[in-house]
């Protein structure tokens, strides 16, 4: 497996998410959910395994929705994305379509060419759309989950163009749907809080709780023997030898906190060491030097540059005192890849 | 701009239209990055994994290249080719929106795949709305990747702008459309790294791989000049630059080009010229292509910002927060907050001494169009070049003092001053030739420690030679000299009132006076490298003399604050003194030092 830090994996390469996959879907048989973790720490590819390995009576569809900025499109992009599942037969005729038929849409070459109207009536179409495939799935059955990827984005752009109502009223909408159809699941997640954007709305007196009938799930790093795993994995991908494997990929974990992320970083960052110099073994002191060295690194190249704005956030008065603890320790000579990684868990 | 020669046309300012074997012999340091590039890239398309990878680096870092070499080494490889497809954007399209993006995809399609890809696939999109024609474009580049099993290779130079261009819509319409279809893998480069991409906000936060490319070091840019002359055929060339003074104007050009890869490209036709006084004129020239892009650069800026650096640019040495303030009639806040964010933008960066930050611009070169551009007459540039060069010349000279010491008999010295004093009785001998004949003999009795006769045929040298004719050669009689003083310096038998009139000599002759002072500094140098806690108080004494001669001329300011710096150093063995200069004198310092 090749050290892949930021990018897109295979299936097979995703590690330690199995139990918490099994869990999801557990609750999911329940009740809705919406992921809370902070950046980078996997949710989207939690979602791309659910998403292409669904248990039995499940169908899963995902969606990345920061596309999107107003209700139109986001109802029109599930319709789209719905037509794909349904039968051929239901293909050719159903509610959703209907409407947009009525509504001046063309159908050309099997191709529905939509009606050109500036304001559609995203929350018909969005409620025929799924009743259509809720409807269909019932027959089977089966349990339908949207995987819906940055939704909080896509909220904040609808927030932001269309204004705080509209934002509100997709997710009363939601909330709504949830309830009326026992076999309609969501799954939401996003890169930024999704009570932020709440907040957000709240200001502009938003007294509902869209989201209080939906399981909070906190997303976090992974297991520590899978987090071994993977750096030994990751070390193998990339030719590194070593004469106590098992202890650098454990020193590996240990400094990225068991964060997947960085640890593809480590081992990236050793892996560009080892073209440079003609040392083929590493050692568990390499990576603690690797890892100070990037913390230290003026390019900030993990990107931890963010450590300055947030500790305002977090602590307040007291950021200043904090900041120069934190500077103290950057110029100590020691490993403080996991704290400064662990402070910044309280992202979300 | 081209290098020429019968066969060879490397373009400097656009590889991509270089012939690429040509660009894969002057390849140098980066063979290991490209493998592992590639072999990410590979992996990408044989698997479901797919990389995105950055390339970080200022102008002329050799990004085109990388990326050209890169495309070019795929198309060798059939296999791969067998499940990738290219398109290498435009540069030149401007992309606003994601559309523009998919459009600008679709057209790099076209171009390298014609049969495939063609206009009359995506003909019905101008009759629809942006958003349907981008519905359309979209979902028609993943079918046809999917239907042939294929992954999508694009390759975007200049991410920064692009982004900038199509904003965080455009952005996340992208991030969108990647997560949805995992069918691409991106190779991207970009002249830093923005807010885009490393705030924690933002869609592309920790997305891409990211290589801040390294300048080159000595030796890689040595090989990179040898390269190019081997393949302009240019063999006379290969020999010179393995000869000591080939290998010191290797150092000199390194020093001029901070490790840049296109500097090098563009100086290395000139290094086999007689002096490297040749290089100025090119080096000027390049300057001013680069300066309308760095004014440019700086018209984008907030007024403050922008203040900040022309301040910089302006300044002698490394700046703190507070003096900037003070400067610009502000306060250390504001001030502090803007230096922040220049930072992230790659415009400064600081150096911690102490309890306070100092501030210097990012790239030397900024720096030097800025100060071009204020200064008209290019004084700067000339006197950095010089003074490089007369740094640089150092092992010639004291090889030649060590044969001397060795081997040169009295007898010798006098058979060649005899010789000389021919040359000049014979009369009728031009002045030019009289005056080297003075120069010789100055030589000579510098070797003989008759330091009186010594000043005076060597003034009477310069007197006679005429400016423009003088060469490094003429002051090697200076510099010998220097070397001896050194000597006797550290015995403590030198009568200071016997050398003294020499500062009337030099204080008539500026380029004596510089090579005096670079060589007061080598000393200083020597007496750290040798490790003499105590420093030379008489050697203090000659820094003051000569800083009197120089007497606050601007073409002394590098020299004397080098030496300033220099003597802190040795009295507080200190290392962080130097971080008040900027890094190019730093480096020359440091090396002078034996520090680096
Ligand atoms: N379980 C895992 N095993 C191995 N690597 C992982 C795993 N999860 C995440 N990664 C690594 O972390 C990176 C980020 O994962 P992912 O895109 O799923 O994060 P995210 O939480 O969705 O991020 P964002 O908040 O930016 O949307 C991946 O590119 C991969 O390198
Ligand atoms: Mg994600």
């Amino acid at each position: 497996m090749k050290a892949n830090p930021g990018g897109r994996l295979a299936i097979k390469d995703i590690i330690g998410r199995d139990k918490l996959v099994e869990d999801l879907w557990e609750t999911l048989s329940r009740q809705s959910v919406y992921m809370t973790a902070e950046r980078r720490i996997g949710k989207t590819h939690v979602m791309n395994i659910m998403c292409q390995q669904p248990p039995k009576g499940w169908l899963s569809i995902y969606q990345d929705l920061e596309k999107h900025h107003n209700a139109t499109d986001f109802a029109i992009s599930v319709y789209q994305e719905v037509q794909k599942y349904l039968s051929t037969k239901k293909r050719v005729s159903n509610q959703a379509k209907k409407l947009l038929l009525a509504l001046g849409g063309a159908e050309v070459k099997g191709v529905l060419k939509l009606p050109e109207k500036a304001d559609l009536p995203w929350k018909q179409i969005f409620e025929h759309t799924i009743a259509d495939i809720v409807k269909e799935q019932a027959v089977e059955d089966c349990n339908i989950v949207f995987l819906w990827d940055e939704m909080p984005y896509m909220l904040a752009n609808i927030a932001t163009a269309e204004g705080e109502q509209v934002a509100i009223e997709v997710l009363d909408m939601l909330r709504s749907l949830r309830q009326t159809y026992k076999n309609f699941r969501v799954l939401m997640a996003g890169s930024v809080g999704l009570h932020h954007v709440i907040g957000r709305l709240k200001e502009q007196g938003y007294t509902n709780e869209p989201l209080n009938d939906m399981y909070q799930f906190d997303i976090t790093t992974i297991g520590k023997k899978d987090a071994e795993y993977l750096s030994q994995q990751l070390l193998q991908g990339a030719n590194l030898q070593a004469s106590d494997i098992g202890a650098v990929a454990s020193m590996i974990a240990l400094q990225a906190d068991n964060f997947p992320f960085y640890i593809h970083h480590i081992v990236r960052e050793m892996e560009s060491e080892k073209t440079q110099s003609a040392k083929n073994k590493v050692t568990a002191e390499d990576v603690e030097r690797i890892v100070l060295r990037q913390l230290t690194n003026e390019n900030d190249p993990w990107e931890f540059r963010h450590y300055e704005t947030r500790i305002k956030d977090y602590y307040g008065d007291r950021a200043l005192v904090v900041k120069i603890i934190l500077d103290e320790l950057a110029l100590k000579k020691k490993s403080i890849g996991k704290r400064v990684i662990r402070k910044d868990k309280t992202t979300n | 701009m081209s290098i020429k020669s019968t066969d060879i046309q490397l373009s400097i300012f656009s590889p991509n239209q270089s012939n690429p074997e040509q660009l894969e012999a002057i390849f140098v340091q980066r063979e290991g990055l490209l493998n592992r590039c590639i072999e990410n890239i590979e992996a990408s398309a044989y698997t479901d994994g797919k990389h995105h990878q950055l390339m970080v680096g200022p102008r002329g870092a050799g990004k085109t290249h990388l990326v050209t070499l890169l495309v070019h080494r795929i198309e060798k490889n059939k296999k791969l080719l067998k499940h990738l497809k290219i398109a290498w954007l435009n540069e030149d399209e401007t992309c606003v929106t994601f559309l523009d993006l998919l459009l600008s995809i679709f057209s790099a399609l076209q171009r390298r795949y014609p049969l495939e890809y063609t206009e009359q696939d995506i003909a019905d999109i101008y009759q629809q709305s942006p958003e349907q024609a981008q519905d359309f474009l979209a979902s028609y580049l993943s079918d046809a990747l999917r239907k042939n099993n294929d992954t999508l290779l694009i390759i975007v130079e200049n991410l920064d702008a692009l982004f900038e261009s199509i904003g965080d819509k455009g952005q996340k319409q992208l991030r969108a459309y990647l997560q949805e279809n995992p069918l691409f893998t991106l190779f991207a480069t970009s002249q830093r790294l923005t807010d885009d991409l490393t705030h924690r906000h933002d869609p592309f936060f920790g997305f891409f791989q990211t290589e801040h490319l390294k300048a080159l070091s000595e030796e890689e840019a040595a090989s990179l000049v040898s390269k190019i002359a081997a393949l302009s055929n240019k063999l006379d060339v290969a020999r010179f630059l393995k000869t000591p003074t080939g290998k010191a104007r290797i150092k000199a050009l390194h020093h001029l080009s901070g490790g840049n890869h296109r500097m090098y490209m563009i100086l290395s036709q000139f290094i086999s010229r007689d002096s490297i006084d040749t290089l100025v004129p090119p080096f000027l020239k390049m300057v001013d292509e680069l300066t309308p892009y760095y004014q440019e650069r700086l018209r984008w800026l907030p007024p403050l910002q922008r203040k900040i650096v022309e301040h910089l640019a302006t300044s002698k040495t490394t700046v703190s927060v507070k003096s900037i303030a003070s400067r610009l009639f502000s306060t250390n806040q504001t001030i502090s907050s803007q230096l922040k964010e220049l930072k992230n933008k790659g415009y400064v960066k600081s150096h911690k001494r102490s309890r306070e930050s100092l501030y210097e611009l990012t790239e030397p070169l900024m720096r030097i169009c800025v100060e071009v551009k204020e200064n008209k007459n290019h004084q700067p540039i000339a006197m950095l070049v010089d003074f490089i060069r007369i740094w640089y010349d150092r092992d010639t000279i004291r090889e030649k003092l060590n044969f001397i010491d060795e081997g040169m008999q009295e007898k010798d010295y006098l058979f060649s001053a005899k010789n000389s004093m021919k040359a000049i009785n014979s009369g009728g001998g031009d002045a030019n030739e009289k005056g080297k004949a003075y120069l010789d003999i100055a030589e000579i009795y510098c070797y003989q420690n008759l330091w009186e006769d010594f000043i005076k045929a060597f003034g009477l040298g310069l007197g006679l030679l005429e400016a423009s004719s003088k060469t490094d050669g003429d002051y090697a009689a200076l510099r010998i000299m220097v070397d001896y003083l050194y000597v006797n310096f550290s015995r403590g038998d030198i009568d200071h009132n016997k050398t003294s009139g020499l500062f009337d000599v030099l204080s008539k002759d500026k380029k004596a006076l510089s090579a005096f002072g670079v060589d007061l500094l080598r000393h200083l140098g020597w007496q750290a490298k040798e490790n003499k806690k105590k420093h030379n108080p008489i050697l203090t004494q000659w820094v003051s003399a000569w800083k009197l001669a120089a007497n606050g001329n601007s073409d002394f300011a590098i020299t004397i604050r080098l030496l300033e710096v220099g003597l802190d150093y040795l009295q507080s063995h200190d290392e962080s003194v130097f971080l008040e200069l900027v890094e190019s004198e730093r480096v020359i310092l440091k090396n002078a030092f034996g520090l680096e």
